[in-house]
């Protein structure tokens, strides 16, 4: 009826499995956890690890320039690594609002 | 000869690095040329002759192109803007690319008619950068009058267009009200906008960035960590809008194309179309431009029943792009992109042959084995140029590639129909929603293992 060759009908039948697949994905998510997809998940992934980050990836946070990228390599190396986020609060200039400006786009690893 | 074509891409690139190297005349270049273009008439019939005039042809066509190509025309806007003359200057037009919004300012291509400076009227042409600080409702095509300062960096190294100008207030912009922009660009945006939209709307953040780079050619919303890692595992290339995805969107026009019942012969044609409306989408890069040219080539091959071949097409698609603009020949993106296809073109059958990989009988070793060499062709043609303008080497890109490459297909198939699906009702989205985060997660986590892995990387 339709005509299509076997490729055409692999293709069809395989974005048809990919529909399915998250589907299952879908509620997956919505029965055993509170978000509705797998972003959550993700979000990590974007965020710079300050204990492995150089300079310049450093300096691509908004908010973190090139004397404050150098004071955090200097106090990861001087403590050989942060143990948390929080620690950053202690570096000179780091105050409660740059902290919370950058917070989203940094983590420890 | 088995690649005549390949052999005039040479010839023609050769002719365009002399002109690059050396000072010479337009003049003499073309009087030489018609020389040879005479010759190569008269030599027709002669075997060996005619095809070193010919190849000599071919190479000053390509010193011609570039020489021409430097050369403005006199009312260009270049010839009015100097280098310590910053203005203000006064220009009309129209905008000519989609406007790129950031931090309540604005940002595009601008196509100058006509120009004021110094109380006097110009009638002028050519294409601007501008910065617009307060406004950010710009759209494709829009007549306006801006008044600001425009200027020529010091440094500034895609040659295509040299000229910035910078507008501080939302006052020195006129908006005319007409559009002078070309319907079919304004239709590419328009699907590009609606694309974004659903990105957004059913992804997270981060899926929705790349998504939008690997789908729609727009990188600047990738996070600064996942750029990092993706260099460092040397799979950064999957966020460049290429050959597969142009394949991809020719097969489900295709069979779009079938299921609507159009006839054969003008299916071709709509899929010629939908290839080209991609390549506006996606912002007509480089490798989008060497993929659409390739794929275009390819459907006509079909279209008149030849045989297609990879290594025609790549250098019909050089050609092609070289002969719009030959300064791309020193553009990174056009060596890499072309680098990695002919590797794979050229190196690949040989090592095929030598790893003897047809006596494999089990299907599935073969395809490894088989992505493995493509990979390691890939790696192979770009490792160099990798090495010489990045100055970092990856000795897990052969490996991670090897995983991370079906799963951007994944992504790119998924992406796409999550796209092409927002046309239904907004249920069916949620599916290929999940799909998309979970491929998207799994990408992003191997590209971060192998990046992690001792011995992946190595600055130079």
């Amino acid at each position: 009826m339709l005509n299509l060759t076997n490729d055409e009908r692999r293709a069809v039948v395989f974005i048809l499995l990919i529909y399915l697949l998250g589907l299952g994905i879908n509620f997956a998510c919505k029965h055993f956890t509170a978000g509705k997809s797998l972003g959550r998940l993700n979000q990590s992934l974007g965020k710079i690890n300050i204990n492995t980050a150089d300079k310049k990836l450093l300096m691509s946070v908004s908010g973190i320039g090139d004397r404050l990228s150098q004071r955090i390599i200097d106090s990861r190396e001087l403590n050989k690594g942060f143990r948390s986020l929080e620690e950053l609060k202690g570096i000179k200039g780091i105050t409660e609002a740059k902290f919370d400006k950058i917070k989203d786009y940094i983590m420890v690893q | 000869m088995k690649n005549v074509l390949g052999c005039f891409v040479v010839f023609f690139c050769m002719g365009i690095i002399c002109v690059y190297l050396f000072k010479v005349s337009f003049q003499a270049f073309y009087i030489i040329a018609l020389i040879l273009a005479l010759s190569c008439m008269l030599l027709i019939n002669k075997g060996l002759s005619f095809e070193v005039t010919l190849c000599a042809l071919i190479f000053t066509l390509g010193a011609l192109c570039l020489k021409n190509s430097y050369t403005t025309p006199k009312t260009d806007i270049g010839r009015y803007i100097r280098y310590r003359n910053n203005g203000p200057y006064i220009i009309k037009g129209f905008i000519n690319s989609k406007p790129v919004f950031k931090d309540a300012g604005s940002s595009f291509i601008f196509r100058v008619e006509e120009l004021g400076l110094e109380g006097k009227r110009y009638k002028s042409c050519g294409n601007i950068r501008v910065a617009v600080k307060g406004i950010n409702n710009f759209s494709y095509g829009e007549e306006l009058i801006l008044f600001g300062s425009a200027y020529r960096p010091y440094r500034f190294f895609t040659g295509k267009i040299p000229l910035l100008m910078q507008v501080k207030k939302s006052s020195s912009v006129t908006r005319l009200n007409t559009n002078k922009g070309s319907l079919f660009k304004k239709s590419a945006f328009f699907l590009k906008d609606n694309a974004e939209s659903v990105f957004l709307r059913h992804l997270s953040p981060l899926a929705a960035s790349i998504n939008r780079a690997m789908i729609l050619g727009d990188k600047k919303s990738i996070p600064a960590a996942v750029y990092d890692y993706m260099v460092k595992s040397a799979t950064v290339h999957i966020m460049v809008v290429s050959g597969f995805h142009v394949g991809v969107i020719a097969f489900i026009s295709g069979v779009l194309l079938k299921i609507l019942r159009i006839p054969r012969r003008i299916r071709y044609f709509g899929v010629i179309f939908f290839l080209i409306l991609y390549c506006f989408i996606t912002g007509a890069s480089t490798p989008v431009m060497r993929a659409t040219v390739m794929g275009v080539f390819l459907t006509i091959g079909c279209f008149l029943q030849r045989e297609t071949s990879l290594k025609s097409s790549l250098s019909l698609a050089a050609l092609f792009i070289l002969a719009i603009n030959p300064r791309d020949l020193f553009s990174i993106s056009f060596q890499l992109s072309f680098a990695s296809v002919a590797a794979i073109a050229y190196l690949y059958p040989c090592l095929k042959a030598l790893f003897q990989v047809e006596r494999l009988r089990i299907g599935f070793l073969k395809v490894i084995a088989n992505s493995l060499l493509i990979s390691f062709s890939a790696w192979l043609g770009t490792a160099g140029l990798i090495a010489y303008y990045f100055k970092i080497i990856s000795p897990v890109a052969i490996l991670a590639n090897l995983f991370i490459i079906p799963l951007a297909s994944l992504l790119i198939i998924s992406g796409l129909s999550l796209a092409i699906a927002s046309v239904f009702p907004p249920v069916l989205l949620g599916a290929f929603a999940g799909f998309n985060e979970l491929i998207v997660f799994l990408l992003l986590w191997l590209g971060r293992f192998f990046s992690d892995l001792p011995f992946a990387y190595r600055y130079l």
